[in-house]
């Protein structure tokens, strides 16, 4: 039996994720806001043969509910072998800029209740010497643009985050950072689709196999590790001029 | 923010203008708000212009994609609208069940399934695929879900089937699959030769073979020549998932330049394709997948027929009309110059669809494609029009972009029994010019 802990429950990646791995032999703790919508997600996974999949919900920025939430997780199925962190939020990000209390928002979504729940499973990985944590950060975390810089800084905590909390677990717990581009999914409905885009299903089946070869980083789909690289490499002189 | 304009486009190419997006990943999304008319958009696999909204929005339903429930002892599948047929395949065959009736692509949503009332080759025995929804949830815009089954709002399930997604918007299927017990095909080839041929063959067969197609070398000159293509389900138990799901090979990276398709090149085609087959008389097994969607191992194939893209026209006679509406529409086509690739007679059996719109009836269905050459293009299928409704025909929507309101009326009698169910919000391009709505 292989048990999935995860938060974010109805995000596309999470859900492909889910889906690839339903037909196992496998049992779920979701994690998210919206009851209907978890609920039509753990309908999925179980026609889909999963032995179990439990929803449970909590609201923006109700720490004690969370960890209720990821506790019960813990006491009803003990060991989870994933924990995937795919709770996150694109803004608007002009509206950001006028407003502090849209920013803390995305902050608290993307980044602050990400690191607590994983700081949550990463005592009990300690304790039990395995289990995968897993968390999505983004392209957008890598350098500062002018059109998404918040969400960026918000994901670019995650990196940091991961970097200290894996030195901590290592090595009998893997912590993963995936960085995936643009993704086809509901948080992009509005942008116009590029040929940059991929799928849930890519970064999903990208993240089962960084999981199997017990990666620390991963960008899905790969060819993004060479675009960020030439990326970071332009001087901070050009990049300051830069509008995109 | 709000949703920007963005150019969406048919298979055939038909491209959109002042459309905006609406996104409808869960059954709770809001609809647009205000007055603008809205279309359901799934896959975008109709070649006209019936899954374009000018000035309006396309609510966009692939991300609706979760499955429901499923009965593994009856088959019984509810799914939401948004799942691909490639969707359902990768989950129904290894448990033992298949598609009751499937399109040739299998990257069309089963809300589009439902709203064009696809059929397939086994029309002669099984029916379309309306025959196997057993209830729909329709979204309206006044904000009701309406579930709509033979039983309950008859009238908005008939009107939903082939409603060409006028109806509202279509939020879950429940849907009969049939039971297999190999993910293969027992295939049969039989070349075909004249006219005669192609309507004989098929009713001599029909019995025998739950899927049947005829391939027409459109090319050819003089007597017409193609294979007779028949297949079963193999009976004999074996492993169901082995292989079965392949992802398209290749792909069409862009837009070829115009004239890449043009009458030398699919000479050759057809030429290369007849000669490849015509000698394979015998039987042979083959994985479900390259029996049924030869076409999906090449992604966007579309692409290949350049800017102004390709045009299907399919019709649907009389089968008394048969051998003589093929003789002259292939006559017209060949005079005019024009070349088909995907030249396909097929005879749909007397099951009825519960469908007000459905397009197949009992009688011979022909369909031709042919690479847009604009006016030329224009005038060889007036021409065609002409065959057709003289043999008391119907054109098929899902294929269309250019049929008049009374070409669309001589085709579905239906037609004002139908409008009284579309849904006020509800319009596509090709309902605007066909008169179904404002």
């Amino acid at each position: 039996m292989k048990n999935h802990l995860i938060l974010g429950a109805t995000s596309a990646i999470a859900q492909a994720y889910c889906r690839m791995h339903a037909g196992e032999d496998t049992r779920f703790w979701l994690i998210g806001r919206n009851q209907s919508r978890l609920d039509a997600v753990a309908a999925d996974l179980l026609t889909r043969g999963a032995a179990s999949a439990t929803v449970r919900t909590c609201v923006n920025g109700d720490y004690a509910g969370l960890e209720a939430a990821l506790g019960d997780g813990f006491r009803a199925l003990q060991a989870f072998d994933v924990f995937l962190a795919a709770q996150g939020t694109l803004p608007d990000h002009a509206a950001c800029e006028n407003d502090a209390r849209l920013t803390a928002e995305v902050m608290q979504v993307n980044t602050i209740e990400v690191m607590q729940a994983a700081l949550f499973v990463a005592k009990r990985f300690e304790s039990r010497r395995a289990g995968s944590c897993v968390i999505i950060g983004s392209v957008a975390g890598d350098r500062g643009r002018r059109s998404n810089y918040i969400y960026g800084a918000s994901k670019a905590a995650l990196d940091t985050f991961c970097e200290g909390l894996r030195q901590r677990l290592l090595p009998a717990v893997q912590v993963l950072l995936v960085k995936p581009g643009p993704v086809d999914s509901p948080m992009t409905a509005l942008l116009a689709k590029t040929a940059l885009f991929t799928t849930p299903e890519k970064v999903a089946a990208d993240i089962s196999a960084a999981i199997r070869r017990r990666s620390a980083t991963i960008y899905s789909p790969g060819h993004w590790r060479v675009i960020m690289f030439l990326i970071r490499l332009l001087p901070r002189q050009i990049v300051k001029r830069l509008q995109a | 923010m709000s949703a920007p304009v963005k150019t969406f486009y048919s298979w055939g190419r038909r491209a959109s203008s002042g459309t905006r997006s609406a996104n409808l990943a869960w059954m709770d999304d809001a609809l647009p708000a205000g007055e603008v008319p809205f279309l359901p958009y799934g896959l975008g696999r109709s070649y006209g212009d019936s899954c374009l909204l000018d000035h309006g929005f396309l609510v966009e339903t692939r991300q609706l994609n979760r499955l429901i429930s499923f009965d593994k002892k009856t088959g019984l599948l509810v799914c939401e609208a948004g799942c691909s047929l490639a969707q359902l395949l990768e989950f129904c065959v290894p448990r033992g069940w298949f598609i009751p009736v499937t399109p040739g692509t299998k990257f069309v949503t089963v809300g589009g399934c439902v709203a064009n009332d696809v059929h397939g080759k086994n029309h002669h025995r099984a029916g379309t695929f309306g025959c196997f929804v057993r209830r729909i949830g329709l979204r309206r815009s006044d904000g009701t879900v309406r579930v709509c089954s033979p039983a309950e709002n008859t009238g908005l399930f008939r009107a939903t089937i082939g409603g060409l997604g006028l109806t509202g918007v279509i939020l879950w299927v429940e849907l009969q699959l049939r039971g297999i017990r190999s993910p293969l095909i027992r295939q049969q080839l039989e070349p075909l030769h004249g006219f005669d041929a192609f309507f004989e063959v098929a009713r001599r067969q029909e019995a025998a073979f739950e899927y049947s197609v005829a391939w027409l070398d459109a090319t050819h000159r003089g007597a017409p020549r193609g294979l007779f293509i028949a297949g079963n389900h193999v009976e004999d138990d074996g492993p169901l998932s082995a292989g079965v799901h392949p992802q398209p090979r290749f792909k069409i990276p862009r837009e070829l330049p115009d004239h890449m398709v043009n009458a030398w090149s699919l000479r050759l085609l057809n030429t290369g394709y007849y000669l490849a087959n015509a000698s394979r008389n015998a039987q042979r097994d083959v994985p479900y997948n390259g029996f049924f969607y030869p076409l999906d191992a090449v992604a966007d194939w579309n692409l290949a027929y350049g800017r102004k893209g390709l045009i299907q026209y399919q019709f649907v006679v009389p089968l008394e009309s048969g051998p003589e509406a093929l003789r002259e529409t292939l006559g017209k086509v060949q005079s005019a110059r024009q070349a088909s690739f995907l030249t396909v007679v097929k005879l749909f059996g007397a099951v009825e669809s519960p469908g007000l719109l459905s397009f197949p009836r009992p009688g011979a269905t022909i369909c031709f494609d042919l690479p847009n050459l604009g006016a030329a293009t224009d005038r060889l299928l007036d021409d065609l029009d002409r065959t057709v409704f003289a043999c008391k025909g119907a054109l098929y929507p899902a294929k269309d972009y250019r049929m008049s309101r009374d070409a669309f009326e001589r085709s579905y009698p239906r037609h004002a029994e139908f409008k009284s169910f579309i849904d006020p919000r509800c319009a596509s391009t090709f309902s605007r010019r066909t008169g179904l709505t404002a």
